[in-house]
């Protein structure tokens, strides 16, 4: 709308406009208003523009240092020569309308007042905020991808563990499966004699059975001892009334376990008990007291 | 508090209504008897100088610089604050000048156009620089005995100034040196943002009113050491 004289808020408008203290919103609002033609506005605006042009005179004059004439002849020397100046203006006094406005060389020292507006060498600065961002979403991305990466590789290195302890619980259970059905086979045959082994003075905790497989001349020897003494090992005799033969040496594991097959010697038919005795390292053969595990034979 | 820049240089001889007159009247000492000045450049010279320049005389712009550098210079530290930004904000004012010269708007009068470029650039700077805290601290004392407006001119901008309300004193000297928006102000100096722009609206208009009248009166009576007008 435009307006046919000056209101007080008119004059408000453009002094503030000239001066640049408007908010860019209401700035942008005025120089549409102004470019739709209102002359009254415009020359308001050129009013307080002089005005504003006229207190630069009230400044304290300041000789700048000399070396500042140097520096501009060099950049005026490094920029080169003006651009070919624009057709001159016909009426060097004469205020623009709003549509002489649309060249921008004669608009520029009006709508060049609110100095705001005015953004020296942006984008350098824009394309470097914007550098750093991407530096710092990649880095973030990098980050991530590290931190899951390292995630993913525990994640791998447990299961392998796991897989490793369940690989063993599957062999031991393979084992032992292995082992009762030795058990199961030589307990179904016929001729098959059992002797269950119980701690004596030497070894109060053993426990284990002989399982005496007569037809095959075999022996299925299995238990858990406590550890043997130093330079010791365990041997198995078979007794009769008139003879104590060896059968082998019995080696546990750490946890003192012992599951063996020995071969029972002829010498050793008419056997009625077993009997576990500790023994220099190659074995004895006779033994010796006091017994580690003994039983009788069914 | 802003440090108004508006009160006269010692010892030339202005009368100042006080604080709070809001009588229109100022008196103008004519300084144009004292020789030891350098004669400024008249309209004419100037507008010579910027044809010179469109053309691509670099004598011509160093000519210019030579004449005015040291009220633009002065404006501008002013606004700034610091002697590199000042410096370097002097440099742009001139650089502008020599790289589009025909931008110049013929309603203003050549000085008036520099100071506005001046005003534009250092205004432009110090939002750039976020400098304002170091402005404030600063007050030129560096006077020099050379002109580059005419006495009349610069002792009217002065005592037109000096005779607004210590309020309009205040909000012009943010609004004008500083750039600050109404609101900026109005925080700065605690006062409704309505106040401020009335302040600033009147403030503004008295001396829009005072600079006509004597343009007007300097037109009638015909002095020829008016100055560049």
């Amino acid at each position: 709308m435009k307006h046919d004289r000056a209101t007080e808020d008119i004059r408000e408008l453009a002094a503030l406009y000239a001066l640049g203290s408007l908010t860019q919103h209401e700035a942008r609002s005025f120089e549409i208003h102004i470019q739709e033609g209102c002359a009254v506005c415009e020359a308001e605006i050129r009013r307080f523009a002089r005005t504003l042009a006229e207190m630069g005179f009230a400044a304290e004059e300041v000789t700048p240092p000399e070396y500042l004439r140097d520096l501009l002849l060099a950049r005026i020397e490094r920029e080169g020569r003006p651009a070919a100046p624009p057709p001159a203006p016909a009426k060097a006094d004469k205020v623009e309308t709003p549509r002489e406005k649309t060249a921008p060389s004669r608009t520029a020292p009006l709508f060049a007042a609110p100095p705001k507006r005015e953004s020296p060498r942006i984008f350098p600065w824009i394309l470097a905020v914007a550098l750093i961002v991407l530096a710092a979403a990649t880095f973030f991305l990098w980050k991530t991808s590290r931190d899951t990466i390292d995630q993913l590789q525990a994640t791998l290195s447990a299961s392998h563990s796991d897989l490793a302890e369940l690989q063993k619980q599957i062999d031991t259970g393979k084992v032992r499966t292995a082992d009762l059905e030795q058990i199961w086979v030589i307990m179904n045959r016929p001729g098959t004699r059992i002797a269950r082994l119980i701690g004596q003075a030497a070894g109060p905790s053993n426990v284990g059975a002989i399982l005496w497989d007569t037809g095959n001349t075999e022996c299925l020897a299995l238990g858990t001892f406590q550890p043997v003494p130093q330079g010791k090992v365990y041997q198995l005799w078979f007794f009769s009334a008139t003879k104590k033969v060896s059968i082998g040496l019995i080696r546990a594991d750490s946890a003192g376990r012992f599951f063996i097959k020995f071969p029972v010697p002829k010498e050793a038919e008419g056997a009625t008990a077993v009997v576990v005795t500790a023994e220099p390292d190659n074995g004895s053969k006779i033994p010796t007291v006091p017994y580690c595990a003994a039983g009788r034979i069914d | 508090m802003f440090q108004s820049g508006f009160q006269p240089a010692p010892g030339n001889g202005l009368v100042l209504p006080k604080h709070g007159n809001i009588d229109n009247s100022v008196t103008i000492v004519d300084q144009t008897a004292q020789t030891d000045h350098e004669v400024p450049l008249s309209n004419e010279a100037l507008v010579a100088l910027f044809k010179r320049i469109e053309d691509g005389d670099q004598s011509a712009l160093t000519t210019l610089y030579d004449k005015t550098n040291r009220l633009l210079y002065g404006l501008v530290l002013r606004i700034l604050g610091d002697r590199t930004s000042a410096e370097e904000a002097l440099l742009d004012v001139y650089t502008c000048i020599w790289k589009e010269p025909a931008s110049r708007d013929p309603v203003l009068s050549p000085m008036e156009w520099l100071t506005t470029i001046a005003r534009a650039r250092a205004l432009a700077r110090l939002h750039w620089n976020k400098q304002l805290k170091r402005k404030s601290a600063f007050q030129a004392r560096n006077l020099d005995p050379a002109m580059t407006v005419a006495p009349k001119m610069q002792d009217l901008a002065r005592q037109s100034l000096g005779s607004l309300v210590p309020a309009q004193q205040e909000i012009l000297g943010w609004a004008y040196y500083s750039g600050l928006s109404c609101s900026e102000i109005a925080a700065q100096i605690g006062k409704p943002v309505g106040a401020v722009k009335t302040h600033a609206r009147l403030g503004l208009n008295k001396l829009s009113d005072l600079f006509r009248q004597f343009l007007a009166r300097q037109n009638q009576s015909g002095d020829e050491t008016g100055g560049n007008q």
